[in-house]
Order: C-alpha cells, then structure tokens, then sequence
C-alpha cells in the first residue's frame, strides 16, 4: 500500500537518534514505503527557525519525494513574515508546519494572536491552504478548533490526534470541515484507530508518524493492525493526504 | 517468539477489549508461542484475586507464562510473599508504580524488592518520566535478580541506555521502543542480550512494537535473543 507521511522532521532531536541526516531520513522512506514526506526541521521547532527553514529548504529542493513545511515563531513575527515570503513561493514548500502549542514557543498558545495574523498573511500572499498544528489533549483540540472555525479556507492537520483525547478530537472536530487527525505518538493503544474512523469518518485521518523522532514503522503498525477495511487503510495511508497536496 | 509484555481482564480507564479469548486471538495470529500475562484484576483492583485467575488461566492455557503482580499500597509486610507466589508457580513478579501512583521511595516497594531478591524472582516494573529508571538501580543496587524495566520510550531513551549499560541485572523490554534506531543504537551500545520482545497487547497494537523490531537492522542472531533467548534464560 502507498504511505504519504504528512507529519515528518528533519534533524535532531535531544534524544540519542543517530539517523538525523537527510539521507538516512531518504532510507527510512524506502525501508517503509513511504512515497512522499512533508518535513519541518526539527531545529526550526525547538531552536532557530530562520535557520532550520534554511537547512530544510536546502534539503528538499534537490531530492524527489520530499517536501516542505515553512515553521513559523509568534514570537518573531516579522521574520516569521519574512521566512514565508521567501519559501511560499516555492511548489516544495506545502504549508506551515509543525506550528506549536506553547512549550518551545514559550507561553504562545496554538490560538495566539501571531498564529492567527500568520494565517491571515497565508490566505492573503499565498496559495497554499495547509497547516500542521501539534495538537496535544483537550487544550490543544479546544484551541485548534476555535482557530479553524476563525479559518475556514485552510484545511489543518491535527497532529497526534490531541493524544491522549483522540475520542474528544474526533468528536470535536466532526463541528468543522476542515481539520484532518493525524495519529502518530509513542501511545499506539489499541482501538484508536478504530475509533477515530467510526467516530469522524477515515477520509478525515491522515498519517503522519513524527520520524525523525519515531520509527515510521511503529505508526505503521496501528494501522496494519488495526480493524478496519482495507479501502479506510488506504485513505489513511494515502489517499487523503493526496488529496490535501492536490497531487 | 516470545511475548514477555501480556494482559487480560478489563482496563477501567479507556474502551478497550481486554479479553482472554481476543488475547489467545491475537497472539495466535502473530505467531507468538509463549507469551508472559497476566489479569487486570491484580493491578486495578486486588492483586491476590488477580493472581489466582491469572494462574487459573496460565493452568488452561500452557501458552501463557503466569506473571503476579503485587500493589505495594495494600502489602501487609509478612515477608513472604513473593517466596509463595514463587511457589505457586509465577515466573516473575510485575509492579505497576505508574498506574496505581506510587512512589519508588516507598518502603512497600523496598521489602517486595528484598523478597524478590530472596528467592531470585525477577521484577518487571513500568516507569512513567525521567529519572524512575535510575531511582529503581539505586534500590536495587548490588541485588542479582534480573530487573525488567518495562514501557521505555523516546523520553526515556538516554537513562535507559546508561542504566543498562552500567547495571548487570537491568534488561529493556521493548513495547514502547519507537525512535527510528533504537535498535542499532542499543545493541551497539549495550548489547541485544539485555532486551526481550514485549508487545503489551491487549493494551497496545502488536504490530507497533513488533515492525521497528522486524526491520531493524542487526544481527539475525541478535533479534532471535530479543524476540526469545533472552526472557527464555531468564526464566530458567
């Protein structure tokens, strides 16, 4: 079965990961059958972002299969302007992504007001119609809800689901269009899958499996083991995400 | 294959089918021979009735390899405790400090952990957050009884290496191992005997322990220990 990996990282992580380069990031693809991965550096989400963009557009443009999420700091708005005026004109470059909650952003919250003039600049400069939030429990679902509801014409990607709420992101989520469940975490209890599908529908989930940080085949297996038909293993997999990169 | 890492019963806290008959289903799928199992009963409720549906269980189904476990918050400290359920015919002892919110400096703990080391039981233990693993070697510093430590993820990566490393006794399981190169990272570092194969079904899907393990890229030999010679030595 085709995998498109939607929520994927390039570079380190403070954990003892040594397959941190672009080419290792290339040979777990291949080991997994991952067609497509969308990445955002990792150095962008924890540290530098200017520089993190930098080093994941120079790692992208050359290299089929891979494309790229621009990370955005609110606490740097003007060059958080600045980085997406300079990669959103490029095709390889999707959306905005991994855009947090908090924690290394410091006390930015998912809602906040940079996020939200971010958005606004996207819909205004831009063609691209896609962001990844990290979505994490009901705090994180409630505030990405009020966000998409605020931006109906950007289609979200909830990544992880709002672990460890997944029922309450589905249910939640059912109130609007335009956020997709994407399920990766180190939590692959059983049934979630399933219940996810049942509750929002499996043409609104995606996966996504956090490499470089998590073994792709470790999400994998949630849905290979999962009880669900093998047309709902597909969209998961790869065809809604196709769908959301209009390829 | 052995399956070091197994429940049954009924889990309280999330929908999920813990049953006996759907775990015999699935381990039957994925090939696993033995598996290491044990009810829920003995963790969310009272570890003695769980331990006897848990040796009745193992009694029926020679598949299973029965596994007690004992709450420290309701331990009546008579000292003798894991010598019985050793008796009774319990391979190992788990203690679960991360689901019923107990301390590891806690003297409950330390006495099941000096019976335990009285008749060379070994512990599995599940440790949520940083620096449980290294509280737990500092208990049981100079004891020869394997240690298990159960549920390692991500987070815990870097302890648990240098607690493996420095420590005889300590072995991984390996359920929640999900950075890309655990594997090679760890048997190059520590070594493949110090981790068994545990997928914690029913709790979690199997396959998302057992892919990372089938893909990874060491030895043949070295996963055959992971997946069997290992927690087979240990139970010796």
């Amino acid at each position: 079965m085709k995998i498109i990996d939607l929520h994927t990282h390039l570079g380190k992580w403070f954990i003892p990961i040594e397959k941190v380069s672009v080419d290792d990031f290339l040979r777990i693809m291949e080991k997994n059958g991952i067609e497509i991965s969308v990445l955002s550096s990792s150095r962008a989400v924890v540290y530098d972002f200017r520089a993190g963009n930098r080093e994941l557009a120079q790692a992208i443009r050359p290299r089929q299969g891979l494309l790229g999420y621009v990370f955005v700091n609110p606490n740097y708005l003007k060059e958080s302007f600045a980085e997406m005026d300079k990669y959103l004109s490029e095709e390889k470059f999707v959306g905005l992504g991994e855009l947090y909650d908090g924690s290394y952003i410091g006390n930015q919250a998912l809602n906040c007001d940079g996020h939200k003039r971010t958005l606004e600049r996207l819909l205004e400069k831009f063609p691209q119609r896609l962001v990844l939030f990290h979505c994490w429990a009901k705090n994180g679902i409630s505030r990405l809800l009020e966000i998409a509801r605020e931006f109906p014409d950007i289609n979200f990607i909830a990544g992880h689901m709002g672990n460890p709420d997944w029922e309450t992101a589905a249910e939640e989520f059912r109130k609007v269009e335009n956020v997709y469940l994407e399920i990766c975490s180190s939590s692959p209890i059983r049934g979630k899958i399933e219940t996810v599908a049942e509750k929002i529908g499996a043409e609104r989930v995606v996966f996504g499996s956090d490499s470089s940080l998590i073994n792709p085949a470790f999400i994998i297996g949630m849905i290979v083991d999962s009880e669900i038909n093998q047309k709902d293993k597909e969209k998961i997999f790869y065809l809604n995400a196709k769908s959301l990169l209009n390829i | 294959m052995i399956d070091a890492n197994t429940l049954f019963g009924f889990w309280p806290r999330r929908k999920i089918d813990l049953s006996l008959e759907k775990l015999l289903k699935i381990m039957a799928e994925h090939k696993v021979e033995t598996f290491l199992s044990l009810s829920t009963t003995g963790i969310f409720y009272d570890y003695e009735e769980g331990n006897e549906e848990t040796l009745r269980t193992s009694r029926n189904y020679p598949q299973i390899v029965p596994v007690a476990t004992v709450d420290p918050r309701r331990y009546f400290g008579r000292g003798d405790l894991v010598k019985k359920l050793s008796e009774k015919g319990f391979k190992a002892v788990r203690l679960f400090p991360d689901l019923q919110s107990w301390p590891l400096d806690y003297e409950p703990f330390f006495n099941i952990v000096r019976e335990a080391e009285e008749v060379r039981l070994p512990l599995m233990i599940s440790v949520a957050g940083l620096g449980g693993i290294t509280e737990i070697t500092k208990i049981t510093d100079g004891y020869k009884m394997p240690i298990i430590i159960t549920g390692v993820n991500y987070n815990q990566f870097s302890e648990a290496l240098a607690v493996a490393k420095t420590h005889k006794n300590i072995l991984l399981e390996t359920s929640l191992f999900d950075t890309p190169d655990a594997y090679e990272v760890f048997t190059r570092e520590v070594g493949a005997e110090k981790l068994v194969f545990g997928s914690h079904s029913l709790f979690h899907y199997f396959s998302a322990s057992f892919l990372p393990l089938k893909n990874a890229e060491i030895d043949e030999k070295e996963k055959q220990l992971i997946l069997e010679g290992n927690i087979e030595r240990i139970l010796k």
